[in-house]
């Protein structure tokens, strides 16, 4: 059954709040993953970052989506923590993993046996406007983990000054996307996780590529 | 102004623009059927830029028909869809113009300013142009004032008061004319000014487009708009004087000599307009200031022949007629 709630709030907040309040330029939408198992990798500076991958998607395709959240900072039983598990799927992990504690990544591992598109951002918080920091080894645990599952890395940028870590009320200003080529495990983690930098770093600014409207 | 009130001027011209768009888009398919058989289409348009212009038309044609759904719909929706244009164009430039963190505040004061300019309008305040950008300035300078901090203040002030006067107060005198007291627009209403004034200087527009990139070879302006040639230029002037003498007696009070009069000076306003705009570009370094109209840029790649000439149009109209 689809997710009614997840799909209108897609409709009516989502994409009405980064495609219209906001504007947003997509490149190579036509590389984003129709179906799943698949990891969407992004820079991470603002909240509408996950928002902006969301609006990315038909409001059918959202039930598919899950945002990898910091299970300390979207905790269970405060609003933000409702939202994300509610709204964006979220799949929790310890960022103050120890290794009594478990596999950490299993939360991810089963949304990809099940299919689901799983939404990362390896810098691990919303790290400096403008550049991207040093990537967090859990993409490559879990590309290695799943090597048949593409990762397509998504340079975003615009939205650290619609929304700054510190702000309340976002600011109408346009964003562009950038989605890069699918990438599949390789092998060697560090050059797999420079890349995935490489990719995230190579914003779309005054590229002169044609812009793809995604669906 | 409803429905039955609409002008029959009116409506003719905007027939006559649905003419020229498939007129343009049957050419620009035959040349496109030439290119495929013949492999190059053997007149003036080369066929690189046939994509281009393909790109180009579609958005003309998207343009036209919602400006013409809100004409036809009335003066309020003429209205709200100007105050959205305001605020495509004002969006545009705000994300393309350096600002920091700190410059926040003054950004949400810049977009403050269109409901109080397009409300006053709304409601017959011809005196709202002058108003708004001072009041914004007074807001700017009050919340520098309550942070204790003039640091950068002249810089990141003009930044959000160029945004103002382009993207609001300028582009605002087109819903000024729409609001035009009756006595001013018996003829075809204030939609018909509106229309008048737009259709005159983006045909202007296309003509210098299409002229400069067909018969054109000295440019112009290098430094400030590289596509622009002295051929453009003089086409352009001689289609915005042409389509003014001959549109004036239909959808304004001004009769054909002194539609051409009008014309002359719309078409040179125009001009510089663009010339403004593309110095604000380069300054900025970028090619457009968007990527609203694919084959265009962003809305203020396509409005900005009308800053200079709105506001001189209304002014015209509001002090010898």
């Amino acid at each position: 059954m689809p997710d009614l709630l997840r799909a209108w709030c897609q409709r009516l907040v989502v994409r009405p709040l980064i495609r219209g309040y906001c504007g947003l330029r997509v490149s190579h939408g036509e590389r984003l993953p129709r179906t799943g198992p698949a990891i969407l990798v992004a820079n991470h500076n603002s909240h509408f970052d996950t928002l902006a991958l969301f609006a990315l998607f038909s409001p059918r395709e959202t039930a598919r989506l899950h945002a990898v959240a910091a299970g300390d900072y979207f905790c269970p039983g405060s609003l933000r923590g409702w939202i994300a598990r509610r709204i964006f799927g979220a799949v929790p992990v310890d960022r103050a993993w120890r290794p009594a504690a478990g596999d950490p990544l299993a939360g991810c591992s089963r949304v990809l046996e099940a299919g689901g598109i799983l939404i990362l951002f390896p810098e691990g918080t919303r790290g400096t406007p403008g550049c991207v920091g040093a990537l967090k080894a859990g993409v490559a645990c879990l590309a290695r983990r799943h090597p048949s599952v593409p990762v397509v890395p998504i340079a975003l940028s615009g939205f650290d000054r619609i929304l700054p870590k510190d702000a309340v009320v976002p600011l109408p200003l346009e964003a562009a996307a950038c989605v890069g080529a699918p990438r599949f495990w390789s092998g060697d983690s560090r050059a797999f996780m420079a890349e995935l930098a490489a990719a995230l770093a190579g914003g779309p600014e005054n590229s002169g590529e044609p812009i793809a409207a995604a669906a | 102004m409803t429905l039955d009130a609409l002008s029959p001027s009116l409506v003719f011209v905007l027939m006559g623009v649905f003419a020229l768009l498939l007129l343009a888009t049957s050419s620009l398919g035959a040349a496109m059927a030439a290119t495929h058989v013949f492999g190059g289409p053997g007149w003036a348009i080369a066929s690189p830029i046939l994509p281009e212009l393909r790109a180009r038309l579609r958005s003309w044609w998207i343009m036209a028909a919602s400006f013409s759904a809100c004409l036809i719909l009335g003066r309020d929706m003429s209205l709200a869809f100007l105050a959205l244009v305001s605020f495509l164009v004002l969006r545009e430039y705000l994300s393309v113009t350096p600002f920091g963190a700190r410059d926040r505040v003054g950004l949400f004061v810049a977009y403050a300013t269109i409901p109080l300019q397009y409300g006053w309008i709304a409601r017959g305040h011809a005196g709202a142009a002058a108003i708004v950008p001072i009041a914004a300035l007074a807001t700017l300078g009050s919340v520098a004032a309550l942070r204790g901090s003039a640091q950068d203040f002249l810089r990141s002030s003009a930044l959000v008061i160029w945004g103002v006067l382009v993207a609001i107060v300028a582009l605002g005198h087109l819903a000024l004319l729409v609001a035009m007291p009756a006595s001013l627009a018996y003829v075809a209403g204030g939609p018909g000014l509106l229309l008048f004034l737009v259709f005159v200087c983006q045909i202007g527009d296309v003509v210098q487009y299409v002229a400069g990139k067909t018969l054109g070879r000295r440019r112009a302006v290098p430094a400030i708009s590289p596509n622009k040639t002295i051929a453009g230029y003089v086409s352009g002037l001689a289609a915005t004087t042409l389509a003014s003498g001959l549109l004036a007696p239909y959808l304004t009070p001004i009769d054909t000599g002194e539609g051409l009069a009008v014309g002359a000076a719309l078409g040179i306003l125009s001009c510089l307009g663009g010339l403004t705009i593309s110095a604000v570009k380069r300054d900025l370094g970028i090619k457009d200031m968007g990527r609203l109209l694919p084959g265009h840029g962003g809305a203020l790649d396509r409005a900005d022949s009308l800053v200079f000439a709105a506001p001189f149009f209304y002014h015209y109209l509001a002090l010898v007629h």
